[in-house]
């Protein structure tokens, strides 16, 4: 009796299915092709600092080291792929496209992972979609890796393998070849692990779910005790995705969850039974309640200034200082690391007297230099070394590139500071090894190129615009570099090579960050030896600062002090209003002053 | 038929002839003399080596489409390889063949190179001496980036010399990533060792045979931790130095780092009682030890001596000279201190002492100031003549840092660190030594790819030689992390060691 009922509905099933075949025999390609477009659309316009950050994460090579470094744990060969995958990532469009593919191949394989254990009910499209909506609004965060979305993918695939294998020799086959699986996606072998018993266990299957559960116990003995050397801790959870990369690490939980139950999931919902005339349309309503509810979400994820501070990174990596000089002034983001650029920019342009108050300067001499500190991330300190670049400490630049190298591995920019401080130093063997290693990768070979012509040519080094004149910094004389007091290398660096204006500018930026005056106007004396034909804009308004309560102007070594800064502190000191919206007229007009940032 | 067969025969070997002249039309070798020896990386030409080293695989830096490379032994026998890629790799088993039969000779190894229209170059050829006396069949060294503050992963690995064959004996990530510093044996024995690990399962790792022990050497009595240790031959126990080290950072190019003590004293660990205790110094004045080295009849303890960094001063201005101090086993006391070798009346600064197993020569590492060589460019070793107590410059320095060395078990081989290669790598050399008069160019330990030193750019960090395999690898030292380290007990003054 039973059973009888059960072909009943199925046959309705089929009957109301036709139905949707016959009036959308497309619609699931339509919806997939919107889901392509809304992805891309999405990380094109607005998230395309996702695949920047994941970019400069890594430094694919192609080299057998390269790749056993990540073939000596499981899991690790995802992580390649995704790594290998990121290559494409060096502009937003690619990148779209790329990551907006990788969502949309997901989506299919969950479509006929659908057809099979849900069949064309009125969700199929609906549940086709929810896991790649899902992994569009993780993704949304920089730090969830595409090799994330990658082991998502390879659970689809190889659960939807598991789920079209009929014959009992494939089930098997499939089941023993687990352990292969496991190296190539690691932990993610638990969610598939997982999805597959809930399959089995809804189907009132025991013996495949209980021989899989055996074979992957096994395999992670063997893989324990004798062939991997990993912690039990790595080879029970990498490379998913590390619960502090959310606020709420629960989310992540939710996903795994989702994704274990989904066949319990689809089961429940094939009792739900519409009329076929409406299934058509309640399946494209849904989609599109998901659709709106995925790009509600990323509109609240999205975070505008984070997305700025990117695209400051990005001008900032291509040392186009012009604009990151121009965005910072016009953005005047209030983040440490968009101030630290600005101020590094204006340093390489020579520009840091003139117009360090053109922009926010919220975090003091913090946003000068960073200090260095072993407890912090490498990734947060790394960024020290453009200080140091730009200064001329050329030896402490290499350093700090270094240590990111040997606890982050290849990055563009850590490799890209490797070699160029080695070329400065004229250590053409070291640098050599890192040509070599840039030399092998897809994006960065015709830079690598260029490099290797200048491995033992000095003359050719030192008539490079960048590199010759970072020479001209280097220190004239050995010193130990104080890790504690940074900003003592800056003296001790301009002491043992009067001609390094860097040092020099970042000095006098440093005592006007600490609000000393008086040490800015100690140094203009020396200015015109220096080499400066007039006194920069800031140093100007700090001269006339002390003189206005000392009554005397500092020696300025044969300089004059312009007319223009005398008018304007003449208009700054006069008695106003400072309340309300005219302190904000106020701070229009000398926001960008010295005077404004000792004053407020 | 046979004639028929014998015919065919002449015609098919007369063809083979005329295929061959074809690519000589002159009829003439056209094979030139370079009337030179090739570049050749690593540089083996002229090198001294064991009967069981692995085979020195090369690179040929000549221009050439494919090389020729003939390995002739004192006896005759050849060995030939064509090579259509400039990288040289013998057969295992037919280089230790041949190798084998060279003992106290020299295989000499001749390199044709071809171009691509067939024209040849001959170089000279290369010789390689062979020496009678075997190395140890392993070393062990740790291998890590020669960094600075950050590191990611150590491994202290084993190598086995006469093949390629390398096995981890530690690696960090099985360590909860801790910091693995260095390894000391007991005179070469792979079964008796320590090594310490810094971090939350940080200690002292002892193994003995199969038994892996942990320490916690520190006690409240002792200003810092137990660094650089020596065992004492006989096995019951180890000194240590107990150093106070600052990292400091150079910033003219053309140096580095600058690793110094700034205060130092010697212990005594003594296994069998886990007790630890102070050397005793009777001078007045304050000094800094370092680098303790056990005679091989355990009867001195040699160590490095400076006087006591004063804060502020210049670290240029700290040099060490080389001392020892005789030790009683049975009452575990020391005799007072010696000089043996003034290298402030020179300018310089002794480390490393490491005293050859039959007691007659010590090698140090000598360099302008402080006892860190491996970050000095101008470290070079030296030997002393225990007898004499005349001192030389050893032959198989460069113009790039020579530094930590130790000795084969049976006195005819060192080891040592050299970063001749690039500047800033530390590679394991081998030298054999004969007498001070007889010492053999030194060579790179060989790898299976010749090209591995030009990219790799982690440094092999103290290399030792050792008589066997080590049994135990990371999973043991792992088991181990888990057990609590036993606190060793103060058996000196209780009081500060200053």
């Amino acid at each position: 009796m039973k059973s009888s009922q059960k072909k009943k509905d199925e046959k309705d099933h089929n009957t109301a299915s036709g139905g949707v075949q016959e009036s959308g025999r497309y619609d699931h390609w339509h919806i997939l092709l919107l889901l392509f477009l809304v992805s891309s659309f999405y990380f094109l316009i607005f998230g395309s600092h996702v695949f920047f950050y994941q970019y400069n994460q890594g430094l694919f090579i192609y080299s057998g080291d390269y790749f056993s470094q990540f073939a000596r744990k499981p899991g690790g060969v995802l992580e390649y792929a995704g790594n290998f995958i990121a290559q494409g990532y060096n502009s937003p469009l690619s990148g779209s496209l790329l990551f907006s593919a990788l969502i949309t191949l997901t989506a299919i394989v969950f479509y006929r992972i659908n057809k099979i254990l849900y069949g064309k009910g009125p969700l199929l499209m609906a549940f086709t979609v929810i896991p790649s909506c899902l992994l569009i609004m993780f993704s949304s965060n920089f730090n969830f890796s595409n090799f994330y979305t990658l082991g998502f993918l390879l659970v689809s695939i190889y659960f939807l393998l598991l789920i079209k294998a009929v014959r009992r020799p494939l089930v098997l086959f499939l089941i023993f070849l687990f352990p292969l699986f496991y190296y190539i996606a690691g932990a993610y072998t638990w969610i598939l692990a997982g999805m597959f018993i809930i399959y089995s266990l809804v189907n009132r299957k025991i013996i495949y779910p209980a021989l899989l559960l055996f074979v992957a116990f096994l395999t992670s003995v063997i893989f324990r005790k004798f062939l991997f050397l990993q912690p039990l801790d790595v080879l029970l959870s990498y490379p998913l995705p590390p619960v502090g990369l959310f606020r709420y690490p629960v989310v992540i939980y939710i996903l795994y969850g989702l994704i274990v139950i989904y066949p319990f999931l689809l089961r429940i919902s094939s009792f739900i039974k519409i009329k076929e005339s409406e299934i058509r349309s309640i399946s494209n309503y849904t989609v599109i309640f998901l659709f709106s509810i995925t790009v509600f979400s990323l509109s609240r994820f999205h975070n505008p200034e984070i997305s700025s501070l990117f695209k400051l990174e990005k001008f900032f990596y291509q040392r186009d200082w012009n604009n990151v000089i121009r965005y910072q002034e016009q953005m005047q983001i209030k983040n440490v690391v968009a101030q630290y650029y600005y101020n590094t920019a204006l340093a390489e342009k020579g520009q840091l007297c003139e117009r360090i108050f053109f922009s926010r300067q919220d975090f003091g001499t913090g946003s000068l230099m960073v200090q260095w500190d072993s407890k912090l991330n490498i990734n947060q300190i790394f960024r020290g070394a453009y200080f140091f670049y730009a200064a001329g400490l050329i030896n402490e630049a290499h350093r700090w590139a270094f240590e990111s190298m040997v606890s982050q591995g290849f990055r563009p920019e850590n490799i890209k500071l490797l070699i160029k401080t080695e070329l400065i130093s004229g250590h053409y063997k070291i640098a050599g090894k890192y040509i070599n290693v840039l030399k092998k990768t897809l994006n960065y070979r015709a830079l690598a190129l260029k490099y290797e012509k200048m491995l033992g040519n000095h003359d050719l080094i030192a008539s490079d615009p960048e590199l010759g004149n970072k020479i001209r910094l280097l220190p004239g004389k050995d010193f130990l570099v104080s890790l504690k007091d940074q900003q003592d290398n800056l003296l001790l660096l301009f002491r043992s090579n009067p001609g390094n204006r860097a040092a020099f500018e970042y000095m006098m930026a440093w005592y006007m960050l600490e609000r000393n005056a008086e040490n800015v106007c100690d140094e203009i004396a020396g200015m015109k030896q220096m080499g400066y034909d007039r006194i920069p804009r800031h140093v100007e308004e700090a001269a006339v600062y002390v003189h206005a309560y000392s009554g005397e102007y500092p020696d300025l070594g044969g300089l004059t002090i312009s007319n223009e800064t005398l008018a304007r502190f003449s208009q700054y000191k006069t008695p106003q209003s400072r309340q309300g919206s005219d302190f904000d007229k106020f701070r229009k007009v000398f926001g960008d002053t010295f005077w404004f940032y000792l004053d407020f | 038929m046979l004639n028929a067969r014998v015919y065919i025969r002449i015609i098919a070997i007369l063809v083979f002839g005329l295929l061959i002249s074809g690519c000589n039309p002159a009829g003439k070798d056209n094979t030139k003399d370079a009337g030179r020896e090739p570049v050749i990386e690593p540089d083996y030409s002229g090198v001294t080596i064991p009967p069981n080293a692995a085979p020195l695989n090369f690179m040929i830096k000549e221009e050439g489409n494919s090389f020729l490379v003939n390995v002739t032994s004192p006896d005759g026998s050849k060995l030939s390889l064509k090579s259509s890629g400039k990288k040289v790799r013998f057969h295992l088993k037919a280089w230790h063949n041949l190798i084998e039969n060279s003992k106290n000779g020299k295989i000499e190894v001749e390199i044709i190179s071809k171009g691509k229209d067939g024209a040849g170059t001959r170089y000279v050829p290369f010789a390689i001496n062979v020496a009678e006396d075997p190395m140890d069949p392993y070393i062990c060294y740790r291998l890590l980036y020669p960094g600075y503050e950050t590191y990611l992963q150590i491994k202290i690995m084993q190598r086995s010399v006469s093949d390629f064959r390398e096995m981890p004996v530690i690696e960090n990530q099985m360590l909860k990533n801790n910091c693995v510093n260095c390894h000391s044996f007991n005179s070469n024995n792979p079964e008796k060792f320590l090594i310490h690990v810094r971090g939350s399962v940080g200690g002292t790792y002892f193994i003995d045979g199969k038994k892996i022990t942990k320490s916690e050497l520190k006690t409240s009595e002792m200003n810092f931790g137990a660094v650089y240790p020596s065992w004492h031959p006989g096995g019951r126990f180890v000194a240590f130095s107990s150093n106070n080290i600052r990292q400091s950072f150079h910033a003219a190019p053309e140096e580095n780092i600058e690793v110094t003590d700034l205060a130092s004293s010697l212990v005594l660990y003594d296994l069998e009682k886990n007790e630890i205790m102070p050397v005793s110094e009777k001078d007045t004045v304050k000094y800094m030890e370092t680098f303790p080295e056990w005679s091989p009849d355990g009867k001195y303890l040699y160590y490095c001596r400076a006087l006591q960094y004063v804060d502020g001063s210049d670290f240029s201005t700290i040099k060490y000279n080389l001392m020892r101090k005789s030790f009683d086993q049975s009452s575990r006391s020391f005799g007072d201190a010696e000089l043996v070798f003034d290298a402030r009346l020179i300018g310089k600064s002794v480390s490393f002492p490491r005293i050859s197993p039959d007691g007659k020569y010590l090698v140090f590492t000598l360099h302008n100031f402080g006892n860190f060589s491996i970050w000095h460019k101008e470290a070079d070793l030296y030997l002393l003549d225990l007898q004499t107590m005349k001192s030389q410059i050893m032959p198989v320095n460069s113009n790039e840092t020579e530094s930590y060395h130790s000795w084969s078990s049976n006195g005819k081989w060192l080891v040592f660190s050299s970063k001749r290669g690039d500047g800033l790598t530390a590679r394991p050399y081998f030298a054999w030594f004969g007498s001070p008069e007889k010492i053999g160019k030194p060579f790179v330990l060989p790898q299976k790819d010749p090209a591995l030193y030009q990219s790799m750019i982690l440094t092999f960090n103290k290399p030792e030689f050792l008589m066997g395999k080590i049994l135990q690898g990371p999973r043991e030292f792992e088991t181990a992390s888990k057990i609590p380290a036993v606190n060793a007990i103060w058996a000196g003054e209780k009081k500060e060691v200053k």
